[in-house]
């Protein structure tokens, strides 16, 4: 069943895609985590431009966290105060993001930049992970208090602090506004959500409650991930609406199964292993930056 | 033969029909010299990225709960004096009824209370009235919501 994607300029096997989607849906579903940062670089290894696969990927997080949003919203785990100054950062920091993306495009650099990128994060990402989960599992089971306590930092000087009476935090709402706009250019150039950096920033330096933080995570995740979509598809042309479909339905059954499986194992095996499979393809797309010459020269066989 | 001290269960939610559920338990074991044992289950939050927002997820929940439990010991102890059992488990809240149940053997009757027409039923109830019923060991009592608390104080 083979297909050419319009926008992706390439002759594609649709039931690839969906699989791919249900393989990416599945190990989200499995390790709870979002799947961005998974799925674009295998969109990339398929042989879709990486401006594409990170303007697909970003419609494919949309459609994924809007039903956590509104399970969270439901459940009132979202602060909408604390959210709001996220997203302002978040929506200012995408737009920019995606005008920087865009002159990038026009000066040809963009794919080197995007796969430079996730090269950087998967290794920082990755090898945090697994040194986390190599130290509890040899210490296994220390109880241990937390190291959030307050504590007067620097971030406290900041000026204009606000009382967020859901989190039960003071704050300088700077504080909010710049990790949003961190995120947001993330979002922008990497086609994820986002809440792996954003999360642990809510819960370290804002001190908010670990199930706010996620709620409200994903309630910016939400609203940034259609900033980014619109974006990319009126200013780069780079978002693909078929695959982005495909790899929705793939990633929506996969999810189903993934998390069946879940309570069968440790939470530390499971981090192992997605860790680990976040430095393979780590290597992976460090293997193809090396291979970069080759895959222009396609480009342009198919552009003749 | 000595009289063996009746333990009536309360399993905690969030719910207004709970306090049905304690009133009726609280006058039925005072007045039996019973004891009235308080369940509270919670669910970790699944942070896969990072082990440490979990840990603290979990730390957080803990201290939660056992908040939560002591506003309900001290609704307990309008009605009796006996200070209430308390237990606080993790997990799938019907999974940890059964395995609760299975290794409290001294628990006399689990007491639910049956919320106002909800469509598809309380889950609670539907699970160990129906589907869960061969898997427990001890008679349920369901208190309606129609009752009122002079009622159940009279049928305690």
């Amino acid at each position: 069943m083979s297909f050419y994607l319009p926008i992706a300029d390439i002759q594609i096997n649709l039931l690839l895609i969906l699989f791919f989607g249900f393989i990416v849906g599945f190990m989200s579903g499995l390790f709870g985590v979002g799947g961005g940062f998974l799925m674009t670089p295998l969109l990339i290894f398929m042989g879709i431009p990486p401006a594409t696969a990170v303007g697909t990927e970003s419609v494919q997080i949309l459609g994924s966290s809007v039903s956590g949003a509104m399970a969270h919203g439901l459940k009132k785990n979202i602060d909408y105060e604390i959210g709001a100054f996220l997203l302002i950062g978040g929506v200012f920091g995408s737009t920019i993001g995606v005008i920087l993306f865009n002159f990038l495009k026009e000066s040809g650099n963009i794919d080197l930049i995007i796969k430079f990128l996730y090269i950087l994060f998967l290794a920082i990402i990755g090898t945090l992970m697994l040194v986390e989960s190599t130290i509890s599992l040899v210490k296994e089971k220390t109880i241990k208090t937390p190291s959030k306590r307050r504590s007067r930092t620097i971030l406290d000087l900041l000026p204009f602090k606000l009382k967020f009476r859901n989190s039960k935090i003071f704050i300088s709402i700077l504080l909010p506004i710049f990790v949003g706009i961190f995120v947001g250019l993330l979002s922008a150039f990497m086609g994820v959500g986002g809440g792996f950096v954003m999360v642990p920033a809510m819960i370290y330096i804002f001190k908010m409650g670990t199930v706010l933080a996620i709620g409200t995570s994903l309630f910016q995740i939400v609203f940034v991930t259609l900033n980014v979509s619109i974006l990319h598809a009126t200013f780069n042309y780079s978002v693909d609406l078929i695959l982005a479909i495909f790899l929705l339905i793939g990633g929506v059954i996969g999810a189903q199964y993934g998390s069946k499986l879940t309570s069968k194992f440790k939470g530390e095996q499971i981090r192992i292993l997605l860790a680990m499979i976040v430095l393979v393809v780590c290597v992976k797309m460090g293997i193809e930056l090396v291979n970069e010459p080759l895959n222009n020269s396609r480009i342009i066989l198919q552009n003749v | 033969m000595m009289e063996k001290e009746l333990t009536f269960l309360v399993v905690l939610d969030d719910s207004n029909e709970i306090f049905n559920a304690l009133r009726y338990a609280a006058r039925r074991t005072a007045r039996t010299n019973g004891r009235v044992a308080l369940l509270y289950t919670f669910e970790t939050l699944e942070f896969s990225h990072w082990k440490a927002v979990e840990d603290i997820a979990e730390i957080e929940l803990r201290e939660e709960a056992e908040a939560k439990i002591k506003e309900y010991e001290n609704y307990i102890l309008n009605f009796t004096e006996k200070k209430p059992k308390k237990f606080i488990m993790k997990g799938d809240r019907v999974e940890c009824i059964i395995k609760f149940l299975d290794a409290n053997k001294f628990i006399s009757n689990f007491v639910l209370a049956s919320s106002p027409a909800k469509s598809g039923g309380d889950p609670l109830i539907n699970s160990f009235t129906i589907k869960h019923s061969s898997k427990i060991k001890v008679p349920i009592t369901i208190i309606p919501p129609t009752l009122t608390e002079e009622e159940i104080d009279n049928l305690s």
